[in-house]
């Protein structure tokens, strides 16, 4: 099950599986907590990994995702590597609105080790959207958990009559100004 | 030369459209030392693209020496630590009137040391002040030429035959700075890069006064782990008659518990022959070239030591051409490429104060 | 007193920290307690230094006494100066009774003999070590009491510390005395540098914790331990992490690292790239020059991998840094990869 799928496995009740995928650890553990802190209205758990393929030994106790975020720190050349190695492990489905990427560490301009036109293509390929912040200030990451978390409800399936799909191409639009 | 540049400057309408308006506004109000850590609009952020960012590709003009250039009058540059600054354009300045802004800005500097922002401790020094132009430091005829800034002190104990001892130096450039001086309006001069080399205090007290008087800005120029990695490339792959020496990069992990630095030194004939494989058209360099250069050096050194190099931050590169820090301080070696180190130089600073 | 002596006593007391400066005279042992009562310590360093100089004169000191308060300086400020390690080999089994007296002896005579100008000062240590300082002359010439080496010797082990003069044309001969006056037929420089002595004499001694294989793996979280692990949040990788930590055990050990600042490696392998990539597929090696430096060295590359920064198991040209006790290496080529132990020249 090398494979991330989108609906090989039965969804829960009023719940959210978030998963984030990224090089820095302890980047993804802050926005992980910061992501709980918010408030809401149905059940999120969050996984981190730090690339994929996930490891197959705990395949059976992993729930369904239904959003996988792609962490990139601007600053490692090495992050933007290696979410470009694990893009190959997830189904094409995905693609269909439970997949963003995340860019941070773009509060210093200076210290950019990759090209953002890079990163923006790379959003375009993959028919997904590409949230820049900086997860190192407070407010900036609170901000991002917000938006996680309501693009989370809509992956989830719990607001009705928006699904991933129409949400991400309304996305697409507004990104282009 | 013209035909290769046209296409970069004129071909995206609506970016030189930003760039004027962007001009015209003029100071920004950044504090000095780095970008505000807030979060920018991606208009900002595409202006941290290194060089040749409207096509990712850079055309180089002939990094071969200027017949013109008179050796001589360059030779200050040369083998000395400059700390960069980008300026924006200088509102009244008048070429003319050099001595007289030479004479108002000793006032300056003497009335601040009477207010007790002194420089030195200790003996007593006169600064006396010189402005001069450097003709041959220019790139295109649209740029203007240089500026130069000369600090030297004479003891006041001291006899009259005493010469006078340099203590700081500062001058103000743009080589192919055309972008921003196209867009500006009249009364405005553009010399957008400057580099200083002496007391910190000193330069303080220069660009102050220069900020008074013109009503410009003055601000550390920051180099990114990109621009670095272009400038690595760039100047790996020259040509040198004489023993060079090694292209290196040092690389530094801060978030360790105990930060650890790395320096990456390659012998530059190695260097030189690993670029002219990767580099397909000669004259042009393009961002995935780039790309491919430092991979292979990644790669080189994550099958001896199992790190990933490309998760550390570049801080420093040095070739036998010039070395640059990514706190935006810079050492030019080599005469010949002179012109085409300050091009990028003035390329960075200009990008900044868009 | 001699000028030279008043001068290098006074500079030798300034390079103290005032705060370290009554301790430090006290345990030289020159001036008497009576004498240093009459020291004001709270003055200016310089003012203090031209008093001490005046009491020296008033015991006419001379070069031997300073050297001493100079070997008391650097024995304290030892990480001040750059160490190199020495071993010596015996040609046979003898096991000898070391004296002490017999070793000065030799080591001064064949210094002596060799060159007539040299400042020679010994001095015991607690744990075994003798200090040795070599000021150096020429035949025409005083020693040069600025521009000294400086040795550390166990005598119950075949190890020299040397922080050599920056005349370097006095190393040979410094290394000749000590194998005469030791008793060992020959003396090589090991690849291994530091301004920590302690460590280096941890390295070569074997002092630091070597890795030990625990019978039952304790699952610890590899890194930062969560106090309250937060079940919402799943650690996909948990079992990789653990197996990075337990990995670092096993080759760095549990206990403190000794410290290095620094490893160097002149590498001169073949350029291997990606066959996709049409680059650089000489014949000839790839010469580059790899410096690691940082305040401790081997808890930084430790650190490495934790931080998602290397692979586990880490390179073991960097790990093998403490148990081939060296810190400086040259690589090159050869079917597999793996570290050169020849000593470069």
């Amino acid at each position: 099950m090398a494979v991330l799928r989108p609906f090989d496995k039965l969804p829960r009740l009023n719940s959210g599986v978030l998963l984030l995928v990224g090089s820095d650890e302890a980047l993804q553990r802050q926005l992980a907590e910061a992501i709980l802190h918010e408030k809401r209205d149905f059940n999120i758990s969050i996984h981190l990994a730090t690339s994929l393929p996930l490891p197959s030994e705990r395949d059976h106790l992993r729930p369904r995702m239904d959003l996988v975020v792609f962490m990139i720190d601007i600053k490692s050349k090495y992050s933007l590597k290696n979410v470009e190695t694990s893009l190959a492990y997830v189904d094409a489905s995905f693609f269909l609105g439970k997949v963003c990427f995340l860019v941070t560490g773009v509060g210093r301009v200076n210290a950019c080790s990759i090209e953002t036109n890079a990163v923006r293509k790379l959003g375009e390929t993959y028919c997904s959207p590409v949230l820049f912040c900086e997860l190192e200030l407070e407010g900036v990451r609170a901000a991002t958990a917000q938006r996680l978390v309501r693009m989370l409800r809509i992956c989830a399936g719990l607001v009705p009559g928006v699904s991933a799909l129409s949400f991400v191409s309304l996305m697409r639009k507004s990104d282009d100004d | 030369m013209a035909e290769g540049r046209a296409p970069r400057a004129g071909a995206d309408g609506k970016k030189f459209e930003r760039r004027r308006r962007a001009a015209a506004a003029m100071a920004e109000e950044a504090p000095e030392g780095g970008a505000v850590r807030t979060l920018p609009s991606l208009r900002r952020l595409s202006r941290a693209l290194p060089f040749g960012r409207s096509h990712g590709r850079l055309i180089v003009p002939a990094l071969c020496s200027q017949e013109k250039a008179d050796p001589q009058k360059t030779a200050f540059v040369l083998r000395k630590a400059w700390t960069l600054y980008s300026v924006t354009p200088l509102y009244g300045f008048r070429r003319a009137r050099l001595r007289d802004y030479a004479r108002l800005l000793g006032a300056f500097i003497a009335a601040e040391k009477q207010k007790g922002l002194a420089v030195e401790v200790g003996v007593e020094l006169d600064i006396k002040v010189a402005l001069s132009s450097l003709a041959d430091i220019r790139g295109s005829e649209l740029d203007q030429a240089a500026l130069l800034v000369q600090l030297s002190s004479r003891s006041r104990s001291s006899s009259r035959n005493s010469e006078d001892k340099p203590v700081w130096l500062g001058w103000f450039c743009s080589v192919f700075g055309d972008e921003l001086s196209e867009s500006v309006p009249e009364h405005f001069t553009c010399l957008p890069l400057f580099l200083s080399h002496g007391a910190e205090s000193y330069t303080a007290l220069v660009g102050s006064w220069f900020q008074k008087t013109f009503d410009c800005c003055f601000r550390r120029l920051a180099i990114s782990p990109l621009n670095l990695s272009w400038m690595v490339a760039m100047w790996a792959g020259c040509k040198l008659d004489r023993a060079a020496s090694a292209v290196e990069l040092v690389f530094s992990v801060p978030r360790l518990a105990q930060p650890l630095d790395i320096s990456y030194a390659i012998h530059p004939e190695d260097a030189k022959a690993l670029w002219d494989t990767v580099q397909k058209t000669p004259g042009e360099i393009t961002h995935e070239e780039v790309d491919v250069f430092m991979d292979c050096l990644y790669a080189h050194f994550h099958r001896h030591f199992k790190i990933h190099l490309s998760a550390a931050k570049l801080v420093k590169i040095s070739t036998a051409i010039a070395s640059a820090h990514c706190d935006g301080i810079v050492k030019i070696l080599h005469s010949q490429y002179l012109p085409g180190v300050l091009m990028l130089l003035t390329e960075l600073a200009i990008s900044q104060i868009q | 007193m001699d000028e030279t002596v008043a001068e290098y006593i006074r500079r030798t007391v300034l390079k103290i920290p005032k705060d370290e400066m009554k301790m430090m005279l006290q345990k030289w042992g020159f001036l008497s307690e009576a004498q240093l009562q009459t020291l004001n310590f709270h003055q200016i360093k310089d003012n203090i230094s031209q008093e001490v100089v005046q009491l020296c004169e008033e015991n006419s000191a001379d070069i031997k006494q300073a050297a001493v308060l100079d070997i008391i300086y650097n024995h304290i400020y030892q990480n001040k100066r750059m160490w190199s390690v020495y071993q010596m080999k015996k040609s046979g089994e003898e096991l000898e009774y070391f004296d002490i007296t017999d070793f000065k002896k030799k080591f001064k005579r064949r210094l002596q003999s060799a060159l007539k100008n040299v400042t020679i000062t010994f001095k015991e240590y607690e744990d075994n070590a003798i200090w040795i300082r070599v000021a150096w002359g020429t035949p025409h010439k005083k020693p040069n009491q600025y521009k000294p080496s400086y040795v550390v010797y166990h005598s119950q082990t075949p190890y020299v510390f040397i922080s050599p003069s920056v005349l370097k044309s006095t190393l040979p001969l410094l290394c000749q005395a000590l194998i005469v006056a030791s008793n060992y037929h020959d003396i090589r420089e090991m690849e291994l540098r530091s301004h920590s002595l302690n460590s280096l004499k941890d390295i070569v001694f074997k002092r630091y914790s070597q890795n030990f294989q625990t019978c039952t793996p304790k699952p610890l979280q590899g890194g930062n331990v969560e106090p309250e692990n937060d079940i919402r949040i799943v650690d996909e990788n948990r079992s990789e992490k653990e197996r990075i930590h337990r990995l670092n055990q096993e080759v760095f050990g549990s206990g403190p690292q000794p410290i290095l600042e620094f490893a160097q490696y002149r590498l001169e392998t073949m350029f291997k790239s990606d066959p996709k990539m049409e680059v650089l597929d000489k014949k000839e090696p790839f010469r580059c020059l790899v410096k690691f430096s940082s305040p401790h060295l081997l808890e930084s590359l430790k650190s490495l991998a934790p931080a998602g920064m290397a692979d586990a198991p880490l390179s073991p040209l960097l790990t093998c840094i403490p148990h081939k006790a060296r810190n400086y290496f040259k690589i090159r080529e050869k079917k597999g990869l793996y570290p050169e132990s020849f000593v470069s020249p």
